[in-house]
């Protein structure tokens, strides 16, 4: 049994609950063994809660009936931005290694309140701002497919430890593929919710017009339930939309009914073959299911990444403004990044502010004809850590090409496992919905996994 | 060639101001190298026409 309890759904761990199968206490201590045995390797986790999540877990067991919420008792990995009392946020940084938070972040918040057990904070790259997931200031996160492989970024800590078992759920962030990335390079299911719908009250910004909070599981079902508990209006979260109460209830739809776009131009241009096949297995899939699935070109998608980058760097200086002057405590890659932003006058961002609207409104009116879009996650292969340390490779460059779009545009979007490639690296799905239509894309994608197999294929830990 | 020349001596400068100090020359090389390339963007985007859009606005109704 307890072999089995790391990779366990959140309706799996809930009914062994409920049954007495197992107990909270049992199910916590084999998952801290599991850290204690396996984290070394895989440098998932940063900083371990072993003493606190007992706490936690005293109450969960004496909670968990038929009536309690489902993320009780479930195990949580928090990404490094995120704030918990009395613990350091340290962003993966030198600059925040004695960072100690005064409060609880809103999603911190809602996961105590809902009884779940927050096991550590997750590995990252530094501030977030990367994304092949390597971090010189901290110990190395290796892929669990391969650990001479990146694990992607910057949510990296967070895939690896899902992908690993080492924990059921992990909380990522996403400001240009930040969960979407590292969910695809390491074969688990990662959701960007639509933007606002989760509250970054108590998380580090690294963009404010571009950040989003989502969860990383094994599964889109596992997201919905996340997301039934992390999402919602906060009134101090400037960000925040108001969103309805019934917002992630079930919605029945007919595949009939659902108009599927595959853009054909952007998306499929300079990628790496065996990802293309892929995506276009998961495509034809998707019209044996009896979806509509449509080719299509969108012209204006090309301009996204540099509108994204065009708006992100000014904003991450000026967020850096206070700390670059210590220049010598940041890592070369993210100091090299960043810098390159120096310079931009107002009128130059807003320039990039303005033409983010463009875009986005052409979106919305390609949207209008359809409810998803389907794309692969990420256009090259998995590179090797020994092969990333410049922040210039093409794969730096190019990894956050198809995600960064959706971050611009604030649409859900998902990315799911749809399949291996000939080097036993998983290759990574992306759905994207319109805007505040996030039940559905975790809808479309749960029936996708309903379908297929690739979200139940575990690395060889 | 010349351009160039300047280009860098203008991100010296702004290294400079902001009391950035880069350990070597590798280091203000690939810090140079991504400002080149936002540069680069810059002036694309500058280059559209978005005089009818509000900045960052994320919901249209285009059935209006």
């Amino acid at each position: 049994m307890n072999n089995e309890i790391f990779y366990k759904s959140i309706n799996e761990l809930n009914k062994l609950y409920i049954d007495k199968e197992i107990s909270v206490m049992e199910a916590r201590d084999s998952f801290i063994k599991r850290i204690n045995k396996i984290n070394s390797t895989y440098n998932a986790y940063l900083e371990i809660f072993d003493d606190e999540s007992i706490l936690d877990l005293k109450k969960a067991e004496n909670i968990i009936d038929n009536n309690s919420s489902k993320l009780a008792g479930v195990f949580i990995g928090l990404k490094d931005l995120v704030d918990v009392k009395d613990k350091v946020t340290s962003a993966g940084s030198m600059i925040l290694s004695k960072n100690i938070a005064k409060k609880d972040s809103k999603i911190t918040k809602d996961f105590k309140k809902n009884n779940s057990i927050i096991l550590g904070k997750t590995n990252l790259v530094e501030f977030a701002f990367g994304t092949l997931g390597i971090n010189s200031n901290t110990p190395t996160c290796r892929n669990p497919w391969n650990i001479e492989s990146v694990p992607g970024g910057s949510s990296s800590g967070s895939a690896v430890a899902v992908s690993a078992g080492m924990c059921t759920v992990a909380i990522g962030t996403d400001t240009g593929g930040s969960i979407r990335m590292p969910a695809s390079l390491c074969g688990i299911t990662g959701f960007k919710p639509s933007y606002g719908v989760v509250s970054r009250r108590g998380v580090l910004d690294l963009s404010w017009s571009m950040d989003h909070v989502g969860p990383m599981a094994r599964s889109a079902e596992d997201c919905l339930e996340v997301m039934k508990i992390i999402s919602g209006f906060d009134i101090n979260d400037k960000y925040s939309y108001k969103i309805s109460n019934n917002f992630f209830d079930e919605q029945k739809f007919k595949r009939e009914n659902i108009r599927i776009a595959v853009p054909t131009n952007y998306f499929f241009e300079d990628i790496d073959l065996e990802i293309k096949n892929s995506i276009i297995a998961a495509a034809d899939k998707f019209s044996n299911l009896g979806y509509q699935v449509d080719e299509i070109q969108i012209p204006f998608v090309e301009d996204g990444r540099k509108i994204n980058v065009g708006v992100l760097l000014p904003e991450a200086l000026s967020i850096h403004e206070k700390y670059l002057h210590q220049s010598e405590k940041y890592s070369k890659t993210v100091k090299n990044r960043m810098l390159g932003g120096l310079g931009v006058s107002s009128e130059e961002y807003l320039a990039a502010s303005r033409n983010m609207s463009k875009f986005n409104y052409q979106m919305t009116n390609v949207m209008n004809d359809y409810d998803i879009l389907l794309t692969p996650t990420v256009p090259v292969r998995t590179p090797l850590i020994k092969n990333s340390e410049s922040p210039n490779t093409i794969e730096a460059n190019s990894m956050g090409k198809f995600t960064g779009v959706f971050n611009l545009t604030g649409q859900p979007s998902i990315s799911v496992p749809a399949g291996l490639n000939s080097e036993n690296m998983p290759i990574g799905l992306m759905l994207s919905g319109k805007i505040m239509d996030d039940r559905k894309v975790l809808d479309i994608a749960i029936d996708y996994q309903n379908n297929t197999e690739f979200h139940k294929l575990l690395p060889n830990i | 060639m010349k351009k160039d020349i300047t280009t860098k001596e203008y991100f010296k400068k702004l290294l400079e101001d902001k009391n950035i100090k880069l350990s070597s020359d590798e280091d203000f090389e690939q810090s140079y190298l991504s400002y080149r390339n936002f540069r680069e963007s810059y002036s694309n985007l500058l280059e559209e026409d978005f005089s009818e859009f509000e900045p960052r606005q994320r919901i249209f109704d285009v059935n209006e």
